[in-house]
């Protein structure tokens, strides 16, 4: 759909991001020390970083994806918010405290502070660096999704641009935006960038939900049976809608905006205000217009083509509504391997993401990791509950745009005037820098600390450990705006849980042993990191999602069986870890002295 | 003049706490683990259940609908976000704290000198 200028929208975007970019200049000064610029100098208070935590974790995926999914596909959205969070239940239980005690910068200095081994600084630093930038692409993703609407921008510019549009200018000003902040001041302002981030995010979507339940249903009959066709041309540089130009001219067509209930409980034409599970009790006895996308290519022109179809509320809210866990209705044991596997992958996913992983040495102690962990999760789960409303608000608001299910929560917002538009759109792309900045902090400091301190020995003064940070950020936010532009096809929570699935192979094995496993070895930690990581990745790549969204191939010549991995090449770390420590066992130095694993008996 | 006294079991003291977070977070995490997987087989495996709508049945027959008769999709899923920030919560508070760290103290010469004579006192 085609979105016009809105100054307002443009105004609170403005008004967000000044805030955010004076609050990181003013806290730029207070952090000239590398433990200052890469972990806050460890004096965070904890209720501050539980919050940060929030807006570390709430990422475009979680805002824009989550609500997105929900909007299309009913329950298969919500799954999403369910793994996320059990996530943490790994984190504070398993992970926290030990990781407080072992490290001083990364999560590699845990790993690797047992052993002083190379080969773990530089696996877990490699690891750590490909973890960051995959999270990254989502985000930008979200960011460039984002713009359009916001700036009024037309979808492709002409030809002179080469096929450049909103989505592109989207990804450069975060892009920018975000290396602003991370240059500036690192750690400090990252957290309060996050901290403010998360509190306007979780506060925002109450008020969001508290209008959905007001607003209640309204049944809007007959249901639509026309299809809808959106054609971009061969050349990228004009957009068709049902064969016309696509726009609000003369000769002139544009999608229409999608989502309503056609039927409600007992003939009722409206419900007026409803309280929670009264809404998802309404919305499951109702009946709902969905509509599913199918992709073709005419004369080197792509065509989607949207078509309307009449489904139960009760059917949406159960898993399996989309094409990637369509596979949980089918009989068939394999088909549902992909659902579990991805279950598996949110769920150990959390405590091995670097970038949330670091967030543990801004605090002082291991008591203070542990109650921010809670204050975390109380604003994430709290937050998740809200998307199931905000979800079905937007599949019902009759404002979303067919062909991008990402836009879901900022047009929900929309239906409801244009001011709600803006602060939702402004805190949606707030969210986008928290989460990116954290994620450039985590990249940054693996660089400039495991990397050139700790591997390569390059002896560097606190000062230049800083500007070698700040270097580095640079680069991996240039790196994750070239990779935006090229993931943009893809949903933004589906690429989270790549993510999700790399992070989980590569990082998890080896934390978990290191901590409950005596015999554990550094050449274990080294190969198990290694062959995660590569195996991960090499299934995501060579899966069915990739062969259509990124390389446009026919998907069922995927060689990968399902697209996520995690239920084989989390396991396959476990075991490489447990065969390579037996095997290289006895060659074994003492340990440093000091290091216990953490369960020894009392 | 500045001295220390470092309590010698003091690193055993922490070894226990430590060791007891651990076994309390591990405990927690189990019980956890089983709901979820629990969630992911009901997900996979039982589809029909996951579309039934809770409700109490009384002594007379008479059906009671729980939770506004809402799905057991969405009361499985509330209930796992909300029984991670409980188990969070207990975990928080069965957590043994850490010994405290003793602070390096300037002492008085009376001070020293008294402790002296106690120390002389004890031998």
């Amino acid at each position: 759909m085609k979105y016009d200028f809105s100054w307002m929208a443009m105004a609170v975007f403005a008004l967000f991001v000044g805030f955010v970019l004076g609050l990181s200049f003013y806290l730029g000064r207070k952090a000239k020390s590398a433990k200052g610029y890469y972990a806050a100098h460890g004096q965070i208070n904890w209720f501050i970083n539980g919050v940060a935590f929030a807006g570390d974790y709430l990422s475009a995926a979680s805002f824009l994806g989550i609500c997105g999914l929900i909007a299309f596909f009913g329950y298969d959205g919500f799954l999403y918010s369910i793994g996320y969070l059990a996530g943490w239940v790994v984190a504070l239980f398993v992970i926290a405290e030990p990781l407080k005690r072992l490290g001083k910068f990364t999560f590699a200095d845990a790993l690797d502070s047992k052993f002083n081994s190379q080969g773990i600084k530089l696996s877990a630093a490699i690891s750590t660096l490909i973890v960051s930038v995959f999270y990254l692409i989502p985000q930008m993703v979200g960011a460039g999704t984002l713009i359009q609407p916001l700036l009024g921008l037309p979808t492709r510019f002409p030809a002179a641009f080469h096929g450049v549009g909103s989505f592109e200018v989207g990804v450069l000003i975060v892009g920018i935006v975000v290396i602003t902040i991370v240059v500036t001041a690192g750690m400090v302002s990252t957290t309060w960038v996050q901290f403010i981030k998360g509190s306007l995010l979780v506060v925002f979507c109450l008020i969001l939900t508290i209008m959905i339940l007001h607003r209640g249903f309204t049944a809007e009959s007959p249901a639509p049976t026309a299809k809808q066709t959106l054609t971009v041309s061969a050349d990228k540089t004009q957009t068709f809608v049902n064969g016309k130009v696509q726009g609000h001219g003369t000769d002139q067509e544009d999608l229409l905006p999608v989502g309503t209930i056609v039927e409600l409980r007992g003939g009722k034409t409206s419900t007026g205000p409803l309280w929670p599970l009264d809404f998802i009790r309404e919305f499951q006895n109702s009946k709902v217009v969905v509509w599913t996308e199918a992709k073709t290519k005419k004369d080197g022109a792509e065509v989607r083509t949207f078509t309307p179809s009449v489904k139960t509320g009760n059917e949406m809210l159960l898993p399996g509504g989309s094409a990637t866990f369509k596979g949980v209705r089918s009989p068939k044991f394999l088909d549902k391997l992909d659902f579990i596997s991805l279950m598996i992958a949110l769920f150990c996913g959390t405590a091995s993401l670097p970038h949330i992983l670091i967030r543990y040495y801004t605090v002082k102690d291991g008591a203070a990791a542990r109650k921010s962990t809670v204050v975390g999760i109380a604003s994430i789960g709290f937050f998740y509950v809200l998307t199931l409303f905000l979800g079905i608000g937007a599949m019902t608001s009759h404002f979303m745009d067919p062909s991008n299910n990402n836009m879901a929560a900022p047009l929900l917002a929309r239906s409801f005037g244009q001011l709600p538009f803006a602060v939702i759109s402004a805190i949606a792309f707030t969210t986008v820098l928290g989460t990116v900045s954290g994620l450039i902090m985590a990249a940054s400091g693996t660089v400039a600390h495991d990397l050139m301190s700790n591997f390569f020995k390059m002896s560097l003064s606190d000062h230049k450990k800083v500007v070698a940070g700040k270097v580095v950020a640079v680069f991996v936010g240039i790196v994750a705006m070239v990779l935006g532009v090229a993931f943009k096809e893809f949903n933004v929570t589906f690429l989270v849980g790549w993510a999700f699935n790399v992070a989980a192979s590569a990082n998890l094995p080896s934390l978990v042993m290191l901590l409950f496993w005596k015999r554990t070895t550094k050449q274990g930690i080294t190969v198990a990191i290694t062959v995660g990581l590569i195996t991960s990745l090499a299934w995501l790549l060579l899966s069915a999602p990739a062969y259509q969204n990124l390389y446009h191939l026919d998907p069922t010549h995927a060689i990968a069986p399902f697209s996520q991995p995690g239920i084989v090449t989390i396991p396959l770390g476990f075991i490489v870890l447990i065969v390579v420590s037996l095997l290289t066992g006895k060659k074994e130095t003492a340990p440093v002295e000091g290091f216990e694993p953490a369960l020894t008996p009392v | 003049m500045t001295t220390s006294q470092e309590p010698p079991d003091r690193s055993v003291q922490l070894d226990g706490v430590w060791a007891y977070n651990a076994r309390v977070g591990l405990v927690l995490f189990s019980i956890y683990l089983l709901f979820f997987a629990g969630f992911i087989a009901l997900a996979a495996f039982g589809k029909d259940i996951m579309a039934r709508h809770m409700a109490l049945i009384d002594p007379d027959g008479a059906v009671w609908p729980c939770f506004s008769g809402v799905n057991v999709a969405i009361i499985y899923g509330f209930f796992l976000i909300i029984a991670a920030f409980v188990l969070a919560l207990l975990y928080m508070l069965l957590c043994l704290p850490e010994p405290v760290e003793p602070e390096m103290v300037e002492l008085t010469e009376v001070q020293i000198s008294e402790l002296a004579q106690s120390e002389e006192g004890s031998a």
